[in-house]
């Protein structure tokens, strides 16, 4: 997650880009160093009513100023050192659905335009700034505002566009989820790539045709231009009212976005659809209840989560937060509308266990792999070992060696072959699973961990266990 | 935005143009020159005299490179 510069500091590998200062972890803590060259803007902004308030609506993370030399030569240079409280998870704008992204992007907007009516702006448009607190987002750049110069260019138009808006109408006009594609370049969808694209009829539109059409336009004639300079465009300047017309407009535009892809899909119904009734599905809620409950979990992951139904169960037995995994777009919409909706510690994520997120970025530190950036305290898997076993031919094995490697305890579920859900697995292909038996999986369970018990799961044969690590 | 106001805006705009008065962009980030240049677009009459007054120079400067440019039939064969 971090480098290492002396005993117990390390600097946090994502936060070297913007010269104004750099983030840094010392026993577990979080701290923020502000150089002296943005100690002016620090200054000006801790001092508006705007900067008071959105800390404490909780929209802007806490900074509270500490000794100095805490981070030794770190911050001999420094004018401030702060300290931000720690987030149980951090999550990237390529593992966020959908609905999620577009939160973020309403929510950062709707930043700027409260910054603004202070005089502070923001120096970026980075998607990384926005964390999510289960469904409500935190910006967590603190030196990302500084003071707001009259008449000055929006520099982060551009990055939005990139790291927002382009990944959105990707969605909403050709009904393809962002998450690869942006995972892949880690700053977005280029306004160029978009372009091409769209089809003739989207850039008729007035929106699509200045954000996109028109930029790129422009962005190809300043190219060829080398005499445009940024002292010439910066005099002529855009008006603060201009600039929150275009807020408000961006705003506007985002916030009516829908996937063009709203067809129900397999897992949304899920919950409707599945292969056991409601007594089943009422054991297996209580089991994860009493789960969280008994071993007082802190940090959940739920893998395979779908509309986060036992996320909630583990919330419900005292989890003090969950992150949830899956592929689903859908499932992964309503599950972040109902995190939001119910104000629940869940943050649902677009992650594939058979491909999780890897450490990438400059020097591969920048953005990290998901095991590599938290430990989880419990693991749910429902509902989940046969579609990487018989659906990805991962060896069963070995699956349940990474689950219960996640972690150091969990619960598990096992779905045998005579399940309807595995039956359609199989339905056109032979099977070649062998080893994929309740024994088999129990083996592997004791081989890795210990089980703690081990209950019927459903009328057709599951079996729920939980394990823990000694 | 009134048309007062727009009218106060558009007289602050041309001073700030006259006077050189240089607006520094604070980010560490690439802007792109498109999004500037849509930005004073955007930003009114003052942004479209300016961008007219850079892409006129890049015109006339495409033109005298073809004036300068002698046609092939006119080297006296």
């Amino acid at each position: 997650m971090s480098v290492r510069s002396g005993s117990s500091v390390s600097r946090v590998g994502g936060s070297f880009r913007d010269p104004s200062g750099s983030v840094f972890e010392r026993d577990g803590r979080v701290f923020r160093v502000v150089q002296p060259s943005s100690a002016e803007h620090f200054d000006f902004v801790r001092e508006t009513r705007f900067y008071r308030r959105a800390v404490e609506e909780g929209r802007l993370i806490d900074a509270s100023p500490v000794d100095p030399t805490i981070l030794g030569a770190e911050s001999a240079a420094a004018r401030y050192v702060l300290e931000h409280p720690r987030l149980p998870f951090v999550s990237y704008p390529y593992e966020w659905s959908f609905s999620a992204l577009k939160e973020a992007a309403l929510f950062h907007v709707r930043l700027q335009l409260d910054a603004l009516d202070d005089g502070v702006a923001l120096s970026d448009a980075s998607a990384y700034n926005v964390q999510f607190l289960g469904g409500q987002p935190l910006f967590i750049d603190t030196l990302s505002l500084r003071r707001y110069r009259e008449g000055e260019l929006w520099a982060a138009h551009r990055q939005f566009c990139q790291q927002f808006l382009c990944p959105l109408l990707l969605r909403a006009y050709l009904g393809v989820a962002h998450n690869a594609w942006y995972r892949g370049t880690l700053e977005g969808i280029e306004t160029r790539d978009l372009r091409r694209l769209l089809p003739f009829r989207y850039k008729l539109s007035r929106r699509v045709l200045t954000h996109v059409v028109l930029q790129e336009t422009l962005q190809k004639a300043g190219a060829r231009d080398t005499s445009v300079s940024l002292g010439e465009l910066s005099r002529a300047g855009l008006p603060r009212a201009a600039f929150a017309k275009l807020l408000t407009g961006l705003e506007k535009w985002i916030a009516e976005l829908r996937p063009a892809d709203s067809a129900p899909s397999t897992w949304a119904d899920y919950a409707s659809t599945h292969s056991y009734d409601a007594g089943d599905v009422q054991r297996k809620r209580a089991f994860v209840t009493e789960f969280a409950s008994r071993c007082r979990l802190g940090h959940v992951w739920d893998i395979g989560c779908n509309t986060g139904d036992y996320a909630v169960a583990a919330l419900e037995g005292g989890a003090a937060s969950v992150v949830g995994f899956d592929t689903d777009q859908d499932s992964l919409d309503k599950a972040f509308a109902r995190a939001r909706r119910e104000q629940l510690r869940f943050l649902p994520l677009f992650v594939d266990a058979a491909n999780p997120s890897p450490s990438v970025g400059w020097a591969q530190g920048e953005r990290f792999g998901l095991q590599e950036r938290a430990a989880a305290d419990g693991i749910l898997a429902l509902a989940l070992v046969h579609h990487l076993a018989i659906g990805r031919n991962v060896p069963l094995p070995r699956v349940v060696e990474w689950l219960t490697g996640l972690a150091p305890r969990g619960v598990v579920e096992f779905v045998p072959k005579d399940d309807p859900k595995v039956r359609a697995l199989l339905r056109l292909r032979p099977d070649i699973f062998d080893d994929y038996t309740q024994e088999v999986f129990m083996d592997s369970l004791r081989f890795n961990a210990t089980i703690e018990r081990s209950v019927p799961g459903s009328s057709t044969g599951r079996v729920l266990v939980e394990f823990a690590r000694p | 935005m009134s048309r007062f106001g727009s009218s106060v805006m558009a007289v602050f705009c041309l001073l700030m143009l006259c006077a050189g008065w240089d607006v520094t962009l604070h980010a560490y980030i690439d802007p792109g020159s498109g999004s500037l240049i849509l930005q004073v677009l955007l930003g009114g009459l003052t942004g479209v005299a300016v961008v007219i007054r850079v892409y006129w120079r890049s015109v006339k400067a495409h033109l005298s490179r073809v004036t300068r440019r002698k046609p092939p039939h006119a080297t006296g064969e």
